[in-house]
């Protein structure tokens, strides 16, 4: 009989309003967002929807908060649709609530445990009150084409104004229904504010403030990092521009003393002196460039890369190969516009790869690197050649994570590439010795989505 | 048949190639001809594509027409993938990978150098024995999906895997790794049959295993690489 009873008692007090406010919710989601809604993962807004009901629904002060916050944070840890499921949540409060609201409104009367008829009463009245505005809303956005992108601030100004709307709201709602209440309940008001109002709101706030935080304290991050990395770019095309410019000043100069010397050559050629002539381009003409400093890595070629930040990474590994004597031959002859690659992991394997070439062709008597991008029909090919020293490589171990030929605690390079060209379904990376040349090509496919 | 066709727009250096190349063929008696001679690249795109030969091509990278040199190379590739292509230039500073990476293409030659002539023969003979070895094109399979084709003997292969990603496979030879789209069925019906599925994702060529470990279900490949063997296709490989 006690068993009975609790069930009883369970079922409809504190399971029955629950849930059917979830499926109201789920119902909503579905008017408003019918098309884009598939119907199997309708199970986890309504889960949730759910168990949030049953946790409001006992009306106790002390477990709601906590409860919230676990369920609140077990939710947020799987990671995908966080705004969705705070959402869920959000809703849910909004609904009971005016659940409650309604029963008192309509009672006049002090419920601890809302009986039976009344709950079913107020229920029907949300879910026909809800329902109604759904199909409203959802009509008048119908004519509307919302097509345009919001750039992030915008969604930061749409966020706080979704959140601070309904909580408004409610704030607003709380003193208007005390003085109701006070006025024309037959029993205490007290006890619906301790009941509903308190353990309801005070979570909610506390709850809505939280979040607002975190995602402020987010972003804030993500612009810093954002940040550093235009600066560390722009210093890095700073230097490439250096470099260009000393590649000119060396061409201006050759070009003159070429124009002083052809001067002479008129001379000689108007007065016929052959021997002179012959003596005089031998000895100063031939070799003229022999005193020049001429930069034959070819950076210049980089002006063909139109991916900036792939460029400034280009540009510092090719700089830091030439300050170390290497030489580094860029090979480009058309423009690369597009690469299907986040710039950030194609920059972080491609600065690997370098350091790695650089490293090896070192050892070398006379280092090379060869560097050469090309577009092959849908693919963009990136090639690194470099010579070595010693011991040839064995492919298969490089890319192993720890394995290192250059001393403890390193080898994590190779590995980290592997695991990056991996999570691309569209790249592919290809590995070969020949000789005592170690090639690497990236190939990367053009996905046009 | 294989045909040497010449693009050069300077007739003096196009008649000093043209001279070169028939003096080499003469001298050492190969089967050659040099059929087109011309600085017109859209007739050499037209010869191309109606006689459908492969060619041994000297092409000039600097070409005063609106297709220059590299782009009539890409043109060429896609209609004769046999073809032996070769760029004269007279820059010093040549992009050579590139053009062996874009257009698969042989050699280069620098026109003022010199030894351009040696190197032109040099090319030229070694364009036309490679040709004509027969067998050595029977021992390579060419796997040309998606645009790239890439050309394995499979006497070199130690094994295949599937990669991490779907749809990608990884062929390992000794000195090599290479990644390609593709699954291991169709891989399989190409190659020869000392080629065994030892497990779902890999197969593995039978004349390079070294040992096989049963208890850990490993096969131990000649370049001490492991790939691993699953049990239902364990009794298989002894067979």
């Amino acid at each position: 009989m006690i068993w009975q009873n609790i069930l009883n008692g369970v079922t409809r007090f504190l399971v029955g309003r629950p849930f059917f406010v979830g499926i109201l919710y789920c119902i909503s989601i579905w008017i408003l967002f019918g098309k884009s809604f598939q119907l199997n993962k309708i199970k986890n807004p309504f889960l949730i929807a759910f168990v949030v009901g049953i946790i409001l629904e006992t009306g106790s002060y002390l477990l709601i908060l906590p409860l919230l916050i676990v369920v609140t944070i077990n939710e947020l840890k799987n990671g995908e649709n966080k705004i969705k499921k705070l959402v869920t949540i959000f809703c849910i409060y909004l609904l009971m609530y005016i659940g409650d609201i309604l029963i008192i409104l309509f009672t006049r009367k002090d419920y601890l445990y809302v009986p039976y008829k009344i709950q079913v009463i107020s229920i029907s009245v949300l879910y026909v009150i809800v329902i109604f505005i759904c199909i409203v809303i959802k009509n008048a956005f119908l004519n509307k084409k919302y097509k345009r992108k919001f750039n992030s601030s915008e969604i930061r100004s749409k966020m706080i104004l979704i959140i601070s709307l309904p909580l408004s709201v409610v704030i607003m709602l709380m003193a208007p229904v005390v003085l109701f209440m006070y006025r024309n309940s037959e029993e205490g008001y007290l006890v619906s504010i301790f009941n509903i109002i308190i353990p309801q709101i005070i979570p909610l706030i506390v709850m809505i403030l939280i979040n607002i935080i975190i995602y402020n304290y987010d972003k804030s991050v993500e612009n810093e990092v954002k940040l550093k990395r235009e600066i560390e770019e722009k210093r890095e095309i700073e230097e490439y521009s250096k470099i260009i410019e000393n590649m000119y000043s060396e061409t201006r100069k050759f070009k003159h003393d070429y124009m002083n010397m052809l001067v002479p050559l008129k001379e000689y050629i108007d007065s016929e002196n052959i021997l002179e002539l012959k003596k005089f381009f031998y000895e100063n003409i031939l070799d003229m460039d022999k005193n020049v400093n001429w930069n034959s890595s070819n950076i210049d070629k980089l002006k063909y890369v139109k991916v900036l930040g792939f460029k400034a990474m280009l540009s510092t590994k090719i700089i830091s190969a030439i300050s170390k004597k290497i030489d580094i031959k860029v090979e480009l002859m058309e423009d690369i516009n597009g690469i299907a690659m986040n710039v950030m992991d194609l920059c972080r394997i491609t600065g690997i790869i370098m350091d790695n070439a650089i490293e090896a062709s070192e050892q070398c008597e006379k280092p090379k690197i060869f560097l050469c991008i090309v577009n092959k029909k849908d693919y963009v090919v990136m090639v690194i050649q470099n010579n070595y020293f010693g011991d040839k490589p064995v492919i298969h171990k490089i890319y192993k994570e720890g394995f290192s030929t250059k001393g403890r605690d390193r080898g994590i390079g190779l590995s980290n590439v592997k695991h990056i060209v991996d999570s691309y379904e569209n790249a592919f990376i290809n590995t070969s010795v020949e000789g005592n040349m170690f090639t690497q090509e990236l190939w990367i496919k053009n996905t046009f989505s | 048949m294989l045909e040497v066709i010449i693009c050069e727009d300077n007739t003096v250096q196009m008649s000093n190639l043209k001279n070169l190349i028939e003096n080499t063929i003469l001298r050492e008696e190969i089967d050659l001809k040099v059929t087109l001679c011309t600085g017109d690249p859209h007739e050499i795109l037209d010869y191309v594509k109606k006689s459908s030969v492969t060619g041994i091509y000297f092409l000039d990278v600097d070409l005063k027409s609106n297709i220059n040199g590299i782009k009539l190379a890409e043109k060429i590739r896609d209609i004769d993938s046999f073809g032996f292509i070769i760029f004269t230039t007279t820059h010093l500073e040549m992009s050579y990978m590139a053009f062996k990476y874009k257009v698969e293409a042989m050699d280069y030659v620098i026109k003022d150098d010199d030894d351009f002539k040696a190197r032109v023969n040099g090319c030229l003979l070694k364009a036309y024995n490679t040709y004509y070895k027969n067998n050595n094109k029977e021992e390579y399979i060419s796997i040309n999906l998606d645009d790239r084709v890439i050309n394995i003997k499979p006497e070199d292969i130690l094994f295949i895997e599937t990669s991490k990603s779907p749809h990608k496979i990884c062929i390992h030879e000794e000195n090599r790794q290479t990644e390609l789209y593709g699954n291991l069925k169709d891989i399989q019906e190409k190659l020869p049959g000392n080629f065994y599925r030892c497990h779902k994702s890999y197969i593995v060529n039978k004349d390079k295993i070294s040992e096989i470990d049963k208890k850990h279900n490993t096969i131990i490949m000649t370049n001490s690489e492991e790939c691993y063997v699953s049990f239902r296709y364990m009794r298989g490989l002894f067979s």
